[in-house]
């Protein structure tokens, strides 16, 4: 019964300790298993970080190349030369050929253009009112 | 015993296991802690270049930029040594990787061939190319071999040659070397950032181990005072001019009559940024600002601005034109022409009789002349934003010999620069208030906030708002049938203008036959909103030499556009003819613009 009893007290030690270590082994292999998902989720945004930061680089620097290259289409010199391929010359407009018109859509007055314009079309009908006193004579 | 030894069998691997775990853990934590924790160095510092400064023009368009692109060299040794093979098929031949690269950057096949047959140079330039697509095929290693490829920044002139003077060059340090470009260098410069970190064994960046990280500070952009479309009529005139007239070389400038902003400046022969460094010491020559001349005759409106202002004489003053006079001393001529015995100041502006302006200028005296020259900013620099400007020759009245009292009134024994009579003519034009030139509009950082941003200077006042106008009034005259300029008229405009056909000198004496002819104008007259001027320079004697066969129509040509461009009200309307009235000058010169545009010069 003696030795039994101290049998028993004995392994409840035992057991007692294997608990302890068991759970200290657990827990390290716990904060192991931790470490290499931590670490793993690491690499993983790393180099979702590197290549966004790649993308970033190649989008900033093609978005320079393509507005020089657009900025570089669009001087006066291209754009004369693009003109003359298809024979067409341009001019500045002279003063009597601009009108400019308010905001009702009527030509503001005292315009040399529509001073013009208006001293034609009295002279066309002039000469109309001449031909047709011709014709009836 | 046994107990004892029981013990022994359980915490042996619990101390070798704890013991372990300790090790590894101190490895990992030292490895995260001290990155010099192995003998080979993983660490690495990377320099991110600060993007330089952008150039624009006064409306934001932008004329410099600093471009991405990649730097394209090949390696014949690599190209040789590596057997190039898409999957499944048989090794491509040299031939066909030397025909990708070619095709792919635009190059002439022989001479890669030849480069590539070469294989003492294992550096050899090919080219440098901002095309993605050049760079998707040079950069698959199925397609190319012995292709290295560098990414870097290059300084692009959008506009190529245009305003290149005005812009300057940088070296291939990007570190300003002429022009806007030198004068800023220091706002232009980008400041650069950098990484710092820890590389993995294959070289890939760790990027949890970053330890420094500073973003680049891109370098401020300039604004310039520059119209664009201005200044591409401007250089077109003068080419068109040069290509008719056939002078040596040429310059012209377009400036605010109002705040003596420079709206154009070109200068030709000019030069091509990108090949500074081989560019003729000539070529970079920006005439504008960085070249004294004699005036000639356009300098009689200073003498006659001094006469007016001082009361000494108004334009009705009647001198005698006989040269041979008692009174004067060694009186410069006037050629062939036959003048009335007598003329008055204003006929002589308009006719640019150097025996009147010269007797005039005599009677005004060397001191009051020299100090309104001075006033008028002669002999100083007017301090605009570029490199090199010269300060003119102006003696002090002190050391002027009798020669010089009747020659510097008509633009001789003084030398200027054109920036310099441009803005003595901004006084008259603006009532007699100069205004300082400049070119600079604003500096802006990369954060959008204005740095520098100018504000209009008076510089001084050399002659009354009447003598301004009374002077106007008088030159007008030049522009029209009886004057000199009848070629500088404008259709509807008025102009203010004078001549100046300078004999040149060569060493100490004057060139016959050699002579630089120069317009300079105020448009319209009644108003002023420009002041142009245009002066061509002949190496050789040409038939059409005299500034109002030669400079005049050029100064037509580009103040007619600028005008229309900046739809600036005709003053006399009525004088619009209801066709354009075209002189030969005007035909020609239309032609040559048209074949320069064509031809890209």
């Amino acid at each position: 019964m003696k030795k039994n009893r101290k049998r028993s007290k004995k392994m409840s030690v035992m057991a007692s300790r294997s608990m302890h270590v068991g759970g200290v082994l657990m827990m390290f292999f716990v904060m192991v298993i931790v470490n290499l998902l931590a670490s793993s989720s690491c690499n993983q945004l790393m180099k979702s970080i590197g290549e966004k930061e790649r993308q970033l680089t190649k989008l900033e620097n093609d978005r320079a190349r393509e507005s020089a290259r657009w900025d570089a289409m669009k001087t006066s010199e291209n754009l004369d030369r693009a003109l003359l391929k298809f024979g067409l010359s341009m001019k500045y407009p002279r003063a009597d050929q601009i009108v400019r018109m308010d905001s009702h859509g009527r030509p503001k007055p005292g315009q040399l253009s529509v001073a013009r314009a208006s001293r034609r079309s009295s002279n066309a009908v002039n000469t109309a009112q001449v031909n047709r006193a011709r014709k009836v004579r | 015993m046994a107990r004892r030894g029981e013990n022994a069998r359980f915490w042996l691997p619990v101390a070798a296991l704890l013991l372990l775990a300790g090790y590894s853990s101190q490895k990992v934590v030292r490895a995260h802690v001290d990155p010099s924790v192995d003998s080979i160095d993983y660490s690495f510092r990377r320099e991110l270049p600060g993007r330089r400064g952008s150039i624009f023009d006064a409306s934001g368009t932008p004329l410099v930029k600093s471009v991405p692109v990649w730097d394209y060299h090949l390696d014949p040794v690599a190209l040789t040594n590596r057997v190039v093979r898409r999957r499944g098929e048989p090794p491509r031949p040299r031939a066909a990787i030397v025909k990708t690269i070619a095709t792919a950057l635009g190059l002439d096949f022989r001479k890669v061939l030849a480069m590539s047959e070469d294989v003492k140079r294992r550096y050899q330039p090919l080219a440098v190319s901002s095309d993605p697509e050049a760079h998707r095929t040079l950069a698959d290693s199925t397609l190319v071999a012995g292709v290295s490829i560098e990414d870097r920044q290059i300084r692009q002139y959008l506009h190529r040659r245009r305003l290149s003077h005005v812009l300057g060059s940088v070296n291939a340090e990007h570190v300003g070397s002429a022009g806007v470009e030198l004068r800023f260098n220091r706002y232009l410069t980008g400041v650069p950032g950098e990484i710092r970190g820890m590389k993995d064994a294959r070289g890939r960046e760790l990027y949890d181990k970053r330890i420094v990280s500073v973003d680049p500070v891109p370098g401020a952009d300039i604004y310039l005072t520059i119209d664009h479309t201005l200044q591409y009529e401007a250089e077109t005139a003068l080419a068109a001019g040069m290509a008719t007239f056939e002078p040596g070389s040429g310059w012209c400038l377009v400036m605010d009559a109002k705040s003596a902003a420079i709206l154009a400046m070109a200068s030709l022969p000019d030069f091509d940024p990108l090949r500074f460094g081989s560019t003729p010491d000539a070529a970079k020559l920006n005439r504008v600002t960085n070249f004294t001349y004699e005036p000639g005759s356009v300098m009689k409106v200073i003498t006659a601005a001094a006469a007016f202002d001082s009361g000494f004489a108004g334009p009705d003053r009647i001198y005698s034109t006989e040269r041979h006079d008692e009174r004067y001393y060694k009186l410069p001529g006037d050629g062939s022409h036959v003048w009335d015995p007598t003329m008055t100041v204003g006929d002589a502006i308009v006719h640019s009789s150097n025996i009147v302006i010269g007797k005039l200028g005599y009677d005004l005296g060397p001191q009051r002349l020299w100090s309104y020259m001075r006033a008028f900013g002669f002999g100083t620099k007017t301090g605009i934003e570029l490199p090199g400007e010269e300060v003119g020759i102006l003696p002090d009245w002190k050391r002027w010999d009798k020669a010089t009292w009747s020659r510097a009134p008509i633009g001789q024994g003084v030398a200027v620069t054109a920036i310099q009579l441009a803005s003595a003519y901004q006084a008259i034009a603006n009532d007699g208030v100069r205004m300082k030139p400049h070119i600079i509009k604003k500096i802006v950082d990369a954060n959008g906030m204005d740095l520098y941003s100018h504000s209009d200077e008076v510089i001084g006042r050399p002659i009354s708002s009447n003598t301004a106008r009374m002077l106007r009034n008088v030159m007008l005259g030049v522009a029209t049938k009886n004057g000199t300029a009848r070629r500088a008229a404008i259709p509807g405009y008025s102009v203010a203008g004078k001549t100046g056909t300078a004999q040149k000198v060569i060493g100490r004496h004057y060139a016959p036959g050699l002579y630089r002819a120069t317009f300079c104008g105020i448009v319209p007259a009644s108003d002023p909103k420009l002041v142009v001027l245009v002066t061509l320079d002949f190496d050789a004697n040409r038939k059409f030499h005299q500034g109002g066969n030669s400079a005049a129509p050029v100064f037509r040509r580009l103040a007619t556009a600028a005008l229309r461009y900046l739809m600036v009200p005709p003053d006399r309307p009525d004088e619009i003819p209801e066709d354009d009235d075209e002189d030969e000058f005007d035909q020609i010169m239309e032609e040559r613009a048209r074949s320069i545009v064509e031809a890209g010069v």
